[in-house]
């Protein structure tokens, strides 16, 4: 007897005849087939009617082991397959195939695999389609035994010499489950991206129908997918990774202005040690416990989190971390605002963070005392800050800057935690004012606001324009000096252009660029990166802004009136409202002037380590440790100074720059990920992909075509 | 319409337009007619800077660089915040 659809599901129909009936079952686009059980030889009659159903040849006649295609052992090729056979030949083909069943080959499989089994086996005969692609998929990666991988492998025309091994054909490597390609090896064959994509989805459709993974065989003929077979992929895969419920929220609004783009992980590491011991200390000054701190440890050394290269605040722990002050539960949405993040934290993750329970009167109290802290701290700030600028003062006349390329290994690491423990672990006054200042400048705006409408902003931006003693302007207004000179001196403009080091630092404004570059050298772009080259390193961007000064026709910044008066007039009728708004503006106007004057010693002090770095690289590199002074910047903080204190981990301090270059190379390729990046669990790689954008993947010609494995023959 | 402030240079009365903008770019500001930033707020250096030197400033202003077109001619309002196309 013949089996034909459903009737093949029985163990008599072999392991292939068995699984064609299934996935027919299951509504895969199989190609008409029929079986032949183990150990029968249909009549001419029954045959010939068998075949006017499967419709007109050829025909492919293969055999279906009874132990065949099991899951421990394929048996895959171990049996005889006749392609291409007309319908007269196709007797002949079944008496051939079912006879294959005593090969040497095969008996000497089933001893390896401990498998035991004597009957012939049965035979498909199934329609030969005229495939124009074809090939092999697997719903796992069965070299690398990674299951969040789909491997698809085609040639053009008939899979069989594929499968075969007898051509290599192309390769693609997609992620699951975005379906992401992220390896290619061959030229394509001609195969559109959707197509490649379309064999992966029945993959994985086989995989889901049969319950485990799938090793399948395809093709596409007339323009449609065919599924030729699907069998449990036999090598041993890694377990699949449990599900992980952790949510993470990564946000880099508001920190994007300080680290843009690709950071190196010297100045991330460095970065994140600052936030730690800037952030537990203001949490201390606004009251909260020491042992609190202490406890919570984690939250404060994870406020930073490097995506792809790229900075970002750890939501969570910034929302954490603010849990611990009184009055989070009371007002969560100014924090939002104080965070200046893109988008409200999701409430899945608010449910996470523990907050004192609003008891109202307990957290009204609690709020009055850090309250009462905040108010002392700021009548303390002036020798708070004058305090902190003796500190510094200290840690930087301590060592010359010049002096620093002469100190041995041993030396600077003393002078770089000399930096860390006197202004690193002490950031009283810089965090102070601008917490500070947020509230002084939040609390003017809104007043005058709500008391002069338009005319009291605009009066408060009048005020706060020209204070004189602001030092971030101070470059500005020395290039455009410097350009004044320069407009009139062909020479030193040529010089300037030209780039000329030579010619301008001999030249009229000599004096002016070298002072410029010790006030200011550190003052570069991305000021805050350690990698940044500073102005003493190379000055061309200063001459390109004198030059630029020099030309241009820049009148006198201009005059306004009293800004004072304006505020008067502003609130002309209302005394008291009046001087609550000269106080306030006033404090807003102090709090401003002392944020942009101290962040620029922060800038000072980033550009003493930075220096002291360097000299570190530049004897790492004279030791033989790296192969370029600045590879430094492509180690960890610890790694720097475990290599020289002796707590380091990994000796190969080249071989780690290597890694973290190459990565860099591949994040600085992307386009910049978005703003906001929500992670089931932590932000590797899978939890990432569907946030960040790649650019697409060709297929090249690959000199070594790795192929996924040796599929045999059906 | 720039990225990178170095090796840049803006000519007389350009309007400076930037994704975002740290102190390294003073030397872009100190010839800028006006400066339009997607990132930042009134308390951000550029926004500072930009007050001090008397230059029109618009910060906050998002996807300003894709909006505006390199060359394009602009009306900045530092006052109110608001840039126009001309």
């Amino acid at each position: 007897m013949i089996l034909t659809g459903s009737q093949a599901d029985t163990g008599a129909a072999g392991g292939k005849g068995r699984a064609l009936a299934r996935a027919s079952a299951a509504g895969f686009a199989v190609p008409p087939f029929v079986v032949v059980p183990s150990g029968e030889m249909p009549d001419a009659q029954a045959l010939a009617a068998a075949l006017a159903a499967l419709g007109p040849g050829p025909y492919a006649v293969r055999s279906s082991g009874l132990a065949e295609d099991g899951a421990e052992a394929s048996h895959a090729g171990q049996f005889e397959s006749l392609l291409n056979v007309p319908a007269e030949g196709v007797a002949a083909a079944i008496a051939q195939v079912a006879a294959s069943g005593a090969g040497e080959g095969l008996a000497a499989y089933r001893a390896t695999k401990g498998v035991a089994e004597a009957a012939a086996p049965a035979v498909v005969i199934q329609r030969m389609i005229p495939a124009t692609h074809a090939g092999v998929a697997f719903s796992a990666d069965p070299v690398a035994g990674r299951r969040d991988r789909v491997v698809v492998s085609a040639t053009r025309g008939l899979g069989d010499r594929l499968v075969a091994g007898e051509v290599d054909g192309s390769g693609w490597w997609l992620a699951r489950p975005s379906l992401e390609v992220v390896e290619t090896t061959g030229d394509g064959e001609g195969l559109t991206a959707d197509e490649v994509r379309e064999v992966a989805d029945l993959c994985l459709a086989a995989e889901a129908a049969f319950g485990a993974p799938q090793d399948i065989e395809w093709a596409f003929a007339d323009g449609a997918l065919h599924l030729l077979q699907s069998r449990p992929i036999t090598s041993p895969l890694r377990p699949a990774p449990l599900a992980d419920p952790g949510f993470m929220v990564f946000d880099n609004s508001n920190i994007v202005e300080s680290y843009p783009g690709i950071v190196a992980p010297l100045t991330f590491s460095f970065a994140s040690y600052a936030y730690a011991r800037v952030y537990m200390a203001f949490v201390g000054l606004l009251g909260v416990a020491p042992e609190r701190i202490r406890a919570e440890r984690v939250v404060f050394e994870n406020m930073l989190s490097r995506i792809e290269g790229r900075v970002y605040y750890n939501l969570g722990n910034w929302h954490r971390a603010l849990a611990m002050l009184p009055g989070y539960s009371l007002n969560r949405g100014f924090m939002d605002g104080m965070m200046g993040t893109s988008a409200p934290l999701p409430e899945r993750l608010l449910g996470q963070i523990e907050h004192g329970q609003p008891q109202r009167l307990r957290e009204y109290a609690r709020l009055a005392r850090s309250a009462w802290r905040l108010w002392r701290a700021s009548r303390q700030l002036p020798e708070t800050s004058a305090r902190f600028r003796e500190r510094l003062d200290r840690a930087l006349k301590a060592t010359a800057p010049e002096r620093v390329a002469t100190l041995s290994l041993t030396e600077l690491a003393a002078e770089y935690r000399r930096i860390e423990a006197d202004l690193l672990d002490r950031w009283d006054a810089p965090i102070v004012n601008d917490f500070l200042c947020m509230i002084a400048f939040g609390a003017a705006r809104k007043a005058l606001e709500g008391w002069a409408g338009t005319e009291g902003t605009a009066a408060l931006n009048d005020v706060l324009i020209g204070q004189g003693d602001i030092i971030s302007a101070r470059p500005a207004q020395l290039i455009r000096a410097m350009g004044e000179t320069a407009r009139d001196d062909a020479a030193l403009l040529a010089a300037l252009d030209a780039q000329d080091r030579a010619a301008v630092e001999t030249s009229a404004i000599a004096a002016g660029i070298a002072g410029y570059i010790a006030e200011f050298g550190d003052r570069c772009t991305e000021e805050l990166k350690l990698e940044s080259v500073t102005l003493d390193e190379d000055p061309t961007p200063l001459f390109a802004a004198i030059a630029a000064a020099a030309r241009s026709r820049h009148g006198p910044a201009p005059t306004r009136g009293d800004p004072w008066a304006r505020l008067d007039g502003a609130l002309r009728g209302k005394p008291v409202k009046r001087i609550v708004a000269r106080w306030l503006v006033r404090w807003a106007k102090d709090r401003v002037r002392d944020r942009e004057n101290l962040r620029y010693e922060r800038t000072r002090i980033f550009g003493r380590a930075r220096r002291v770095l360097l000299a570190m690289g530049t004897q790492f590199h004279a030791m033989g440790l790296i192969s370029a002074p600045r590879d430094v910047f492509l180690l960890t903080l610890p790694e720097v100074l475990g290599a020289i204190e002796g707590f380091g981990v990994t000796a190969d301090l080249a071989g780690l720059a290597e890694v973290r270059r190459r990565e860099m190379e591949r994040a600085a390729a992307l386009p910049d990920p978005p703003e906001r990046i929500i992670t089931e669990g932590p932000p590797a790689p899978p939890q990432l992909s569907p946030h960040l954008r790649k650019p697409p993947v060709t297929n090249a010609p690959a000199p070594a075509p790795a192929r996924p494995q040796a599929p045999s023959p059906p | 319409m720039i990225a990178d402030p170095r090796g840049q240079s803006i000519a007389a009365g350009e309007i400076l337009v930037a994704r975002h903008t740290d102190p390294g770019w003073i030397a872009l500001f100190s010839s800028a007619g006006a400066i339009v930033v997607e990132r930042g707020s009134l308390l951000s250096h550029s926004a500072i800077v930009a007050r001090e030197l008397g230059i029109p400033c618009v910060v906050g202003l998002s996807d300003a660089t894709r909006w505006i077109v390199d060359g394009e001619v602009l009306t900045v309002d530092g006052a109110s915040g608001k840039v126009a196309k001309a």
